[in-house]
């Protein structure tokens, strides 16, 4: 019997190295082939490091902790081996950021729950592996203090309830790491606030819920003015915190939205709470059946009505999510729901339930609703561990060793196709190319050169743009303005290529162009995906390449650098076409 | 109800054991799969770049310093073209070739680059009357480089080839 315990736990553990390697593999693909920092926001983020290695003063919207545990690399390690730092051993440090869904996991009170599958999932979905690893950003550090607070507030709900003041500190990492965790933590204390004070006022008067409910409040508090303080002293106009509050606060039903929600939200969640324990029906087969459909076919509506040109991106990420996430995420709820107390089961409800409102709310805002892509990570990340209960739940209703090896042969597969879909090309990513090639990094370098020798501005979008501003330590003149998040720049690129007229602009240019850019090539003039853009069309490569006074200095291949003069112009007898 | 899954005997924590060992490992596989694919899908680090580092234009002649680099660790032998482009030269390019329309070779000569290694040419340029461009191309490839006739059409292919061009005044 003890070589079996000890057979028993040895499994265990090599599971768990079997799930890490996974994550560490998956988060290794991007620098292993390209050898460079995946994804173009590093290079923005980046390039504010180093203008605070030099002294200089520049906005740190999302909070200062990335950018400075980054600057302490960089100032005791030095450049090179600091790009080698955040380039290899990085993704790989990040890949223990999804450990706090594991945590979480571990404190379910029921036998059929396996952790291990919790860490599975956190390892593989293709969003989590795309935004905690495989791009080094703020939004990774934030998503750990977030998951951590969650963990530490979970402890203090279920245990004792002095866990809330490590929630706390937790919780105030998040907000100096990144504005929208922080963002998402408000939202989750506000809904656990709101449900157990009906809890609280109803079923149970107890002073150790009296204590978590004075905590949740004054925990909203801290992190409402952490996040103030960050936005005040870091830069305001990038925070984006700030900017929904802003136009949340602008919504004149609002106050009157608020004060029904804050009375109906509790009801709404003891009562669900409540019919999914009586409800006798749900059946794994038809939780399966019922969330593919829906889970497919509101997006793909959704989409085609407000931007149809997303649909493959959508669905090359909700398809795989669709069949190998949800379904388990709904079964492991409801079984989660049966199993345990009403309130225990508040704990995952509330928050659900407020991060859906918060979904519809932002797609009903004209202008703001593409903001709805930022909000799965987070909404992801807190289900994870109902994901690995269910797919707990699901593998002890196996009942004949046949089922369990072709289940496990399936659900496989559903695993490949949520790690496969991590790294999209363009045409399954909005038109945009994540990676950076190493001589679009050189075309930059000597883009810059070139603006300084002509004195003039460089025009590119915003993937090549960050390059400019990563390798001038943001000194380049680039026309394009990275901080409009919501209007597109009118730089000479993004006007061509949403109006595929070209045209010779008033003053000297240089033009940083990209294959990445182009329309054959499947790419996109990127202003990120809140603005319009559209990709360079043939007849504007035709107009670049034969228009007299339009001078190509520099070819690498992937792209190249393109000088309009009018000085030139000026003194030839060739007309403008 | 006990705390945590591991160590637990009953019944419920037997079943599903076989399927706990598929899926892990044949995740596993599955994924080493996807990134052994990944990394043979790599795109080529290396690169060459041709750049202008000086241009300088007289009444009949123009002289241009051109900087060509191999950044790869390949050797490259290619075709170094100069060409003069006049009123009706045009450049048209799609996904596979570069063709260059009514354009005069002026010269050509091989050229070879050694892996890391970066060059600096000055070219003179005898001027047509006429001539509205100059265009230079470097192919390292020289199988693809497809002519029709001296002031006809050259078509190269464009992953091996780098090429610059200025307007003359």
């Amino acid at each position: 019997m003890d070589s079996n315990l000890a057979k028993l736990k040895q499994w265990q553990n090599y599971s768990l190295i079997i799930v890490f390697l996974m994550a560490v593999l998956l988060r290794m693909v991007p620098p292993i082939k390209y050898g460079l920092p995946y994804g173009f926001d590093i290079y923005e983020f980046i390039s504010r490091v180093f203008v605070l290695n030099e002294g200089g003063f520049v906005p740190l919207p999302h909070g200062p902790l990335f950018y400075y545990i980054q600057l302490v690399i960089l100032k005791a390690v030095g450049y090179d081996l600091f790009i080698k730092i955040l380039t290899f051993l990085e993704p790989i440090v990040f890949s223990f950021f999804i450990l706090p869904p594991y945590f979480i996991s571990k404190q379910f009170k029921t036998s059929r729950n396996r952790p291990v599958y919790t860490l599975l999932y956190a390892a593989t979905v293709n969003l989590l592996v795309h935004q905690i690893g495989s791009v080094i950003i703020p939004e990774g550090l934030g998503i750990l203090f977030y998951g951590l607070t969650i963990f530490f507030s979970m402890k203090a709900i279920m245990g004792d309830w002095r866990w809330m003041f490590p929630a706390m500190f937790s919780g105030f990492l998040t907000a100096m790491s990144h504005h929208l965790s922080v963002f998402q933590l408000i939202l989750f204390f506000t809904s656990l606030f709101l449900s157990y004070l009906y809890h609280y006022l109803r079923y149970e008067r107890t002073n150790r819920l009296l204590h978590l409910l004075i905590l949740f409040f004054l925990n909203v508090v801290l992190l409402l003015a952490s996040s103030a303080s960050v936005w005040s002293s870091m830069g305001e106009e990038e925070n984006m915190l700030r900017l929904l509050l802003t136009m949340v606060i602008g919504n004149s039903f609002l106050p009157f939205m608020l004060m029904v929600g804050a009375i109906v939200f509790p009801i709404v969640i003891i009562e669900i709470a409540k019919f999914v324990k009586r409800y006798e029906k749900f059946t794994f087969t038809k939780t399966f059946i019922s969330i593919l459909v829906v889970s497919v076919i509101i997006p793909s509506v959704l989409t085609i009505v407000f931007k149809p040109e997303a649909l493959q991106t959508i669905l090359w990420f909700t398809l795989p999510i669709s069949l190998g996430f949800l379904p388990f995420t709904i079964h492991g709820f409801i079984q989660y729901c049966k199993e345990g107390s009403l309130y225990e089961t508040v704990f995952f409800l509330a928050p659900l339930v407020i991060f859906m409102v918060e979904a519809s709310f932002l797609l009903s805002l004209e202008g703001y609703r593409m903001l709805i892509y930022r909000i799965p990570t987070f909404v992801i990340f807190f289900a994870t561990p109902l994901a690995g209960y269910g797919l707990s739940c699901f593998s002890s209703e196996l009942n004949r060793i046949e089922k369990e090896y072709l289940a496990g042969m399936v659900i496989s597969y559903f695993i490949l196709s949520l790690a496969f879909t991590s790294y999209p090309k363009p045409e399954f990513a909005y038109g945009v190319k994540e990676s950076i090639n190493w001589s679009e990094i050189a075309l930059a370098e000597d883009a810059y050169s070139y603006s300084l020798a002509f004195n003039t501005g460089i025009d590119t979008d915003n993937r090549l743009g960050v390059i400019l501003m990563f390798l001038s330590h943001r000194k380049a003149c680039w026309i394009g303005n990275i901080t409009s998040w919501f209007l597109p720049s009118n730089s000479w690129l993004v006007n061509v290529s949403l109006s595929g007229k070209p045209y010779f602009p008033e003053e000297d240019l240089l033009i940083l162009f990209s294959n990445s850019m182009r329309e054959i090539f499947g790419g996109k003039v990127l202003n990120l995906v809140t603005k319009p853009s559209g990709s360079i069309t043939e007849e504007v490569v035709e107009y670049l390449n034969n228009s007299p006074g339009i001078d190509r200095l520099g070819d690498a291949n992937d792209g190249a650098i393109y000088l309009f003069s009018w000085k030139k112009l000026n003194q030839s007898s060739v007309e403008t076409p | 109800m006990v705390s945590g899954y591991p160590l637990s005997q009953d019944r419920d924590g037997e079943k599903g054991a076989f399927f706990q060992k598929i899926i892990l490992l044949m995740s596993f596989f599955l994924i080493l799969l996807f990134t052994v694919y990944e990394f043979l899908d790599a795109p080529p680090k290396g690169f060459v770049l041709m750049k202008i580092s000086g241009f300088e234009e007289k009444q009949q002649e123009a002289s241009i310093q051109l900087v060509l680099s191999n950044n790869s660790s390949n050797r490259r032998e290619g075709i170094l073209i100069v060409l003069l482009g006049y009123e009706k030269s045009r450049v048209t390019e799609n996904t596979t070739y570069y063709r260059f329309t009514e354009f005069k070779v002026f010269n050509s000569s091989m050229l070879t680059l050694n892996p890391g290694e970066e060059k600096t040419l000055g070219l003179s340029i005898v001027l047509d009357p006429g001539a509205k461009r100059i265009v230079v191309i470097y192919c390292y490839d020289s199988n693809h480089i497809f002519q029709t006739s001296h002031h006809g059409s050259i078509m190269l292919r464009r992953d091996k080839t780098v090429w610059i061009q200025t307007w003359l005044s």
